[in-house]
């Protein structure tokens, strides 16, 4: 009796787990195969409103932000071009196609700035070639056989139970810590993209306060705080100013993007 | 042949520096490039990539100044495994009359080979003559250009002369929103005489740039920090900690007013193609190859580069060549900032691969700026260069591959060559389309998954150790019961030997926790003796058993025992003695 309760609890469970995932597939669908058309009629503002209506419905898919991103290029918009593979980057960080286009886009920037570095990264380096869904993934299957050899041990005392559970220790903290710094990083990820051609970085937050400097369309750099709709941003220490937040755009999307 | 190895490997890695060291560079440094006759200016000649130098340097160019050694230090650093190696020799010059200096080069002599250094320029003014007393403390400011136009770069110059020692020093510069103050690397200290007393000075210099015309008072800097007067009176070290100087007090200082006039940038001859770029700039340009065959590329280069705000270098378009093909490089601006203020140097490159053989003549590209030395705008531009094409291999190959009898030879092969550049399509499989897990829309799912396999380990793990809690506990009770037990199965009736000894085995399996199906005398008497009861209470026993055995074995198993009376007394005495 109790077997078949497990197998039905199996089954609920992934039922659930793929409802939401298959909930709005239809309508979805239609969008990405229209907005492929306008692109390739080269319709690009049309196809960029409908990716951007796509990814407003849930699908945080890391092509899709390829996508806008390419149709935003094509409008001239490398902003916001430039945006949208930043953060396609984060759900497919070794795709070549995105490498090469953000590569491009970045060339007809004009600011010679420094990108700012993610959190952590200098300590794990490996974790922007993976997306979190990835690190989650390797750290989930770590953790299954992690337990499972551990629970193997509470009846068969055998030596090499011992050595694949140091083994794991080892992968399941390395799996671990990849997977929280990645975590950690996309949640408080406070890079920003210069939208406008040429954006006025002032002393403070006031349309009459003194220009420091300009940056111009595509210019990655870390935004320190908002007060109103003016945003601080940081390009290194001597320069720091106010800019209003609807001239720049942040890399992490707010409503959840891995 | 392990021990070999290691040893080959730490000798290895103790001589891997020595193979790896850099080569031996001499250079020349002033800790300043500006000075008066009254100021001793730091000169350090470094040797890089040696220790071993028997000669000091041998310096041109310091007939017009008093020289005295400042010392000799030496340094080795391994980075990453590179060995480095340096010697620093310090001087202190002091300029006999005022000019224009060329010092340098510096050459040093090791194992037979002459090495040289770099030259350097310094430029040496007259000192303000004041007979007052300034007193041990004071703050001097100074701009290089009284008069300056919009975005010309300005020194301005902060001295600080003290006699005291001082610490924690902070600086408070002139406030106006059209002024931005920028230092101009670290503060420099050196030796001065000043009315004839000598101070130590403290030099840090700001680049002033001025974004708007007008006239500019600027207020007083100030400098805070912390002052120990020199104690004369004692000499006690118990007195404070600086031996032989007081506690510090807090004292700022004040320099004098200064005024800026900022001009307009004249409208009179300004170029149409302008941009804004003020200070001095040279322009070079060149072309590589300069004979090349119809298909292959040029490069064009041009480079500007200067002192000034050089942000505002133009990107210079380069006029369509017939017949050829241009492709622009992305221009590079590198900007370096030293005592002099903000230096660059633009470079812009473009690809031309021509169609055609025969002879070209690059376009001119030129740039406008002013030059706030001479007054007037300025313009640069580049020289014409002739680009030799010759009939590309390609046709050469076309042409004879068409030839009649040509048949069989291979086509001449080229390096790929990139003629344009384009972003790559937009994906549009399902595969694309599927935004796979979102861990933040599934943050219960993840976190279940997560958890579940440390959650059934721990149940399974509870369930286990619970389970083998809870027999010990019933063995523990069985024990506790034992000795009652047998009582009851032997007090009061007949027995017979057959039961006696099934209750003694019982009695012993339920007291030891053990699970025996038979028991000898032997195996009886030594198990008591194990759990703590005495030799004889476990020789007692093991008649008790020996007997009972006997008639078990005889044949008289079922007939009645021997009263149970000393039997319940033998185990009562077991249960008191054994743990």
């Amino acid at each position: 009796m109790r077997k078949y309760y497990i197998l039905l609890f199996m089954v609920l469970f992934t039922l659930i787990f793929w409802q939401s995932a298959f909930a709005v597939q239809k309508p979805a669908e239609d969008l990405f195969f229209q907005a492929n058309q306008a692109y390739k009629d080269g319709n690009y503002t049309e196809a960029a409103q409908l990716y951007n209506e796509l990814i407003g419905t849930g699908h945080y898919s890391g092509h899709l932000f390829y996508n806008l991103g390419n149709a935003y290029f094509r409008t001239g918009d490398l902003g916001r071009s430039i945006l949208n593979y930043k953060r396609a980057n984060l759900s497919i960080p070794r795709d070549a196609d995105l490498k090469f286009n953000l590569s491009y886009a970045k060339d007809r920037t004009r600011d010679a700035t420094e990108e700012p570095k993610l959190p952590l990264s200098f300590v794990f380096f490996w974790v922007d070639s993976f997306s979190l869904a990835e690190l989650f993934y390797a750290f989930a299957l770590t953790n299954f056989v992690f337990f499972s050899i551990l629970l193997v041990r509470l009846f068969v005392k055998r030596e090499w139970t011992y050595y694949f559970i140091v083994a794991f220790v080892i992968l399941w903290l390395m799996t671990g810590f990849s997977f929280g710094a990645k975590y950690y990083q996309l949640e408080t990820d406070q890079r920003v993209v210069v939208f406008a051609e040429e954006l006025n970085v002032l002393a403070g937050p006031d349309p009459d306060d003194t220009v420091l400097f300009k940056l111009h369309a595509g210019t990655v750099l870390e935004r320190e705080r908002s007060e109103g709709n003016w945003s601080l941003i940081r390009l290194s220490d001597e320069k720091r100013g106010w800019v209003e937040s609807d001239a720049i755009g942040r890399v992490k999307v707010q409503s959840g993007l891995l | 042949m392990k021990k070999y190895v290691l040893t080959s490997l730490i000798v290895f890695i103790l001589f891997l520096p020595g193979l790896l060291r850099a080569e031996i560079t001499v250079s020349l440094g002033l800790d300043r490039t500006e000075a008066t006759t009254a100021d001793a200016v730091r000169m350090v000649v470094s040797l890089d990539g040696t220790q071993n130098s028997a000669e000091s340097p041998m310096i041109m160019g310091l007939d017009d100044f008093h020289i005295s050694s400042g010392g000799t230090s030496k340094r080795i650093e391994i980075v990453n495994g590179k060995k480095s190696s340096k010697i620093e020799y310090s001087y202190y010059i002091q300029p006999k009359t005022a000019g224009v200096f060329i010092i340098g080069p510096a050459s040093i002599k090791i194992r037979d080979k002459t090495y040289e250094s770099n030259t350097v320029s310094l430029t040496v003014g007259k000192p303000e003559q004041s007979d007052a007393d300034r007193g041990a403390l004071f703050l001097e400011a100074a701009l290089s250009n009284d008069t300056a136009y919009s975005e010309q770069q300005i020194i301005y110059t902060l001295r600080l002369y003290r006699r005291l020692k001082i610490s924690d020093v902070s600086v408070g510069l002139p406030e106006d929103e059209m002024l931005t103050f920028r230092q101009l690397g670290e503060a420099v200290e050196y030796r001065s005489m000043v009315s004839g007393q000598p101070y130590q000075v403290l030099e840090v210099r700001y680049l002033l740039v001025p974004a708007q015309p007008g006239v500019y008072a600027l207020e007083p800097a100030r400098m805070g920090m912390n002052v120990y007067d020199q104690k004369r009176t004692t000499r006690s070290p118990f007195d404070d900690q600086f031996f032989g100087f007081t506690n510090g007090r807090p004292v700022n200082v004040t320099s004098q007013p200064l005024e800026l006039t900022v001009l307009p940038l004249p409208q009179q001859g300004r170029p149409a193609d302008f941009s804004g770029l003020v200070g001095t700039f040279m322009l070079n340009s060149t072309l590589e190859p300069v004979r090349i065959k119809a298909g292959e590329s040029a490069s064009l280069s041009v480079t500007i580069q200067g002192r000034g705000n050089v942000s505002r270098i133009p990107d210079l378009m380069l006029p369509e060549l017939d017949g050829v093909k241009i492709y622009a490089d992305q221009p590079q601006l590198t900007s370096t900032t030293d005592q002099q203020g903000i230096a660059g140097t633009k470079i812009m490159k473009w690809a031309l691969v021509p169609q055609k053989d025969g002879s070209f003549i690059t376009p001119e590209m030129g740039l406008s700026y002013f030059n706030p030395q001479t007054h007037q705008y300025e313009s640069l531009s580049t020289l014409p260069h002739e680009l030799t094409v010759l009939p590309g291999e390609l046709i050469k190959a076309e042409e004879s591959a068409m030839a009649p009898g040509a048949e069989g030879i291979s086509a001449p092969k080229h390096e790929v060559e990139e003629l344009g550049r384009d972003i790559l399509p937009v994906h549009t499989t399902m595969q694309a389309f599927d935004p796979g897990l979102n861990i933040r829309q599934h943050r219960t799912m993840s976190i279940i998954i997560l958890l579940a396999p440390p959650l059934i380990f721990l149940a399974v793990f509870l369930t286990v150790h619970l389970k083998k809690k809870s027999i010990d506990q019933k063995m523990a009770i069985r024990a506790r019961k034992a000795t009652k037990v047998f009582i009851v199965r032997l007090g009061g009736e007949d027995f017979s030997a057959a039961q006696a000894l099934e209750a003694i085995r019982d009695f012993v399996n339920d007291r030891f926790s053990l699970s025996l199906g038979l028991i000898t005398p032997d195996e009886a008497g030594s198990i008591v003796e194990l759990h703590g009861a005495s030799e004889e209470t476990g020789i007692r026993l093991r008649d008790a058993v020996k007997r009972l055995q006997e008639s078990v074995y005889s044949g008289a198993g079922k007939n009645p025992a021997d009263s149970g009376y000393d039997l319940i007394q033998l185990i009562r005495r077991i249960d008191r003695e054994a743990g």
